[in-house]
């Protein structure tokens, strides 16, 4: 205002002055008639106005400059500047103006810093009590608005870490369980593994003593085939003492026929010789020599007889024995081929336990396998579970420095 | 038959001494029996019999002898003992009776011997036993028991006839 009426006022003196100047510069010509007083008195009011505008110069511009240079820092970030506000022109409104903006905008800004302090240290129960005032408002709106989702982020992360510190512990837990089962499964597979070597050894045994078996049956059926074919030799001549036997037997017969007949021969002879009476006396004793010579001929028979009977009696006898002792070889043929035969599928079903046993090592030893990688897959999982237990805890200390605004 | 003629002419001759005495032993069903000498004509071994229809059981039938034909009776049936085979032993003892020749079937002949009348005993009188009716005695030959028979009383004179009729009836 000051500077208003100062420029007004100053226009009028200039121009008062200036009036004056020219009236005089007339007169004053008119009178003289010399240019050099009224020069100077046109300078005059140029000088007048010289020296107003260097007064308003100073009066406005030096202040103003002072202002720039305190707006120039303080666009720069000092805010402790001061503005000149003491004269009451509009000048001194200006600067007082600015002085309050400054000091505004030192309140909100110490405000902010002070919020935003209290933020950095981890209270987010922080809150701004100072009214923020027209556009200012969006800043204490964004402010606030950050605090509440602030809260409400580290109140979930808080929530969450908690259900990850107790998640990842269960996992862990149960990566040591299957650890730990892991490790029996591996134990057991080993005494399986044990047991199906043992087993392999014992059929491998079985087998060898099948064939073993075998070979000692093969031999003794090769044996059983020579004693075979002894006792059909043995029959044979068996069968051939019979014949010769028999045939004897036959010769005797007809040697005894010939002795009986002569018998008869010498009977009829001795009837003649009776009759013949004292005449066949001779004839008689004859007669009686051919008789004696029969039954002596009938007597050796019968004994040839006996022997014969008695060497078919044995052979007989032989021949019973060689019959039984045959089926008993046919028989034991029988057992020895049938036993061969059992060997046999024996030694057939333990290769076939072979092959199978073969194929449960291979099981057992992928078996072995996969609970060798479920036992390393359980101990990452595990070493896993304890680092996200460990990240869990690190970032619920870190959400405990955090305070949080208690929610009603 | 020659030899048949001569028989009974040496027969009939010599019958008083030296033929008395003489029996011819032979087997039946294990029993000894002995004819007198005088009846044999001739021992034969058993040969195939021609049967004869219409004769009892103990008639077998008839044989053929050089030509001439002898009914033969088998001594165990005659005596009613069970039959057996006959075998190599079996003979036929060809007796003469009354100008009839009768061949008798026997297990087996023994022997021609010479039994003494001291060794000669009577026999029992046992009624039921066929044999008695033709047992002369009782003989002692060594330490066996023969017993004698009467050659023509082996069958008696109905038996005789019927025998006799059957065999004229094939001669002719």
């Amino acid at each position: 205002m000051k500077i208003k009426k100062s420029v007004f006022f100053a226009d009028i003196f200039i121009a008062l002055l200036a009036v004056v100047c020219s009236i005089f510069s007339v007169i004053l010509f008119q009178q003289f008639h010399s240019p050099v007083i009224p020069v100077i008195l046109l300078i005059v009011p140029f000088a007048g106005a010289l020296l107003v505008s260097m007064v308003a110069s100073k009066l406005i511009i030096k202040p103003l400059t002072q202002m720039i240079e305190s707006a120039s820092k303080m666009s720069q970030g000092d805010l402790s500047v001061t503005f000149n506000h003491d004269s009451k022109s509009e000048i001194g409104e200006l600067g007082q103006t600015l002085t309050d903006t400054v000091t505004v905008l030192k309140k909100y800004i110490s405000d902010i810093s002070s919020v935003l302090h209290t933020m950095a240290n981890g209270d987010l129960t922080a809150e701004i009590d100072l009214d923020y005032e027209g556009d200012f408002q969006e800043i204490k709106i964004a402010l606030e608005g950050i605090i509440s989702m602030l809260n409400t982020n580290v109140s979930a992360l808080s929530n969450s870490s908690t259900q990850v510190s107790g998640g990842s512990e269960q996992v862990s837990n149960a990566a040591q369980a299957l650890a730990q089962g892991a490790t029996q499964q591996a134990s057991s597979i080993q005494e399986l593994s044990a047991t199906i070597t043992e087993i392999s050894a014992q059929v491998k045994q079985n087998a060898r003593n099948a064939s073993e078996a075998n070979s000692s049956s093969a031999v003794a059926q090769d044996k059983m085939q020579d004693v075979s074919e002894e006792m059909s030799r043995m029959l044979l001549a068996m069968s051939e003492i019979s014949e010769m036997s028999t045939k004897i037997s036959n010769i005797i017969k007809t040697i005894d026929d010939i002795a009986s007949q002569t018998n008869i021969l010498a009977l009829n002879a001795a009837v003649e010789a009776a009759r013949a009476g004292a005449a066949g006396k001779g004839f008689a004793v004859v007669a009686d020599e051919v008789r004696n010579l029969a039954s002596k001929s009938a007597e050796a028979a019968r004994n040839t007889t006996d022997l014969i009977e008695n060497s078919i009696q044995a052979v007989e006898n032989g021949k019973k024995i060689a019959d039984v002792t045959a089926k008993t070889l046919e028989e034991v043929i029988a057992a020895t081929s049938k036993s061969t035969q059992l060997i046999d599928s024996i030694a057939q079903a333990s290769n076939q336990q072979a092959t199978s046993i073969a194929q449960v090592n291979l099981g057992v030893e992928q078996i072995s396998a996969v609970v060798q990688t479920n036992s390393a897959t359980a101990e990452e999982s595990a070493a896993s579970s304890e680092e996200m237990s460990k990240h869990a805890k690190t970032l619920k200390s870190l959400v405990k420095q955090f305070t949080l605004k208690e929610t009603a | 038959m020659e030899i048949v003629q001569d028989i009974n002419t040496v027969g009939d001759e010599a019958d008083t001494d030296e033929m008395k005495g003489k029996y011819l032993t032979f087997w039946t069903d294990n029993q000894l029996f002995g004819v007198p000498i005088a009846d044999v004509v001739q021992i034969i071994g058993i040969q195939e019999i021609t049967p004869v229809p219409d004769s009892p059981l103990y008639a077998k039938g008839v044989i053929n002898l050089r030509g001439s034909i002898i009914p033969v009776i088998d001594v165990r049936l005659r005596f009613k003992k069970a039959e057996e085979k006959y075998n190599e032993r079996t003979c036929i003892i060809v007796t003469k009776i009354d100008e009839s020749y009768i061949g008798f079937i026997v297990d087996s002949v023994d022997e021609v011997t010479t039994i003494s009348d001291e060794d000669i005993s009577s026999p029992p009188k046992v009624s039921n036993d066929h044999t008695n009716a033709y047992l002369t005695g009782i003989g002692k030959v060594e330490n066996k028991v023969v017993l004698l028979l009467d050659t023509s009383k082996i069958l008696d004179e109905s038996e005789f006839e019927l025998v006799k009729d059957a065999v004229t009836g094939l001669n002719k």
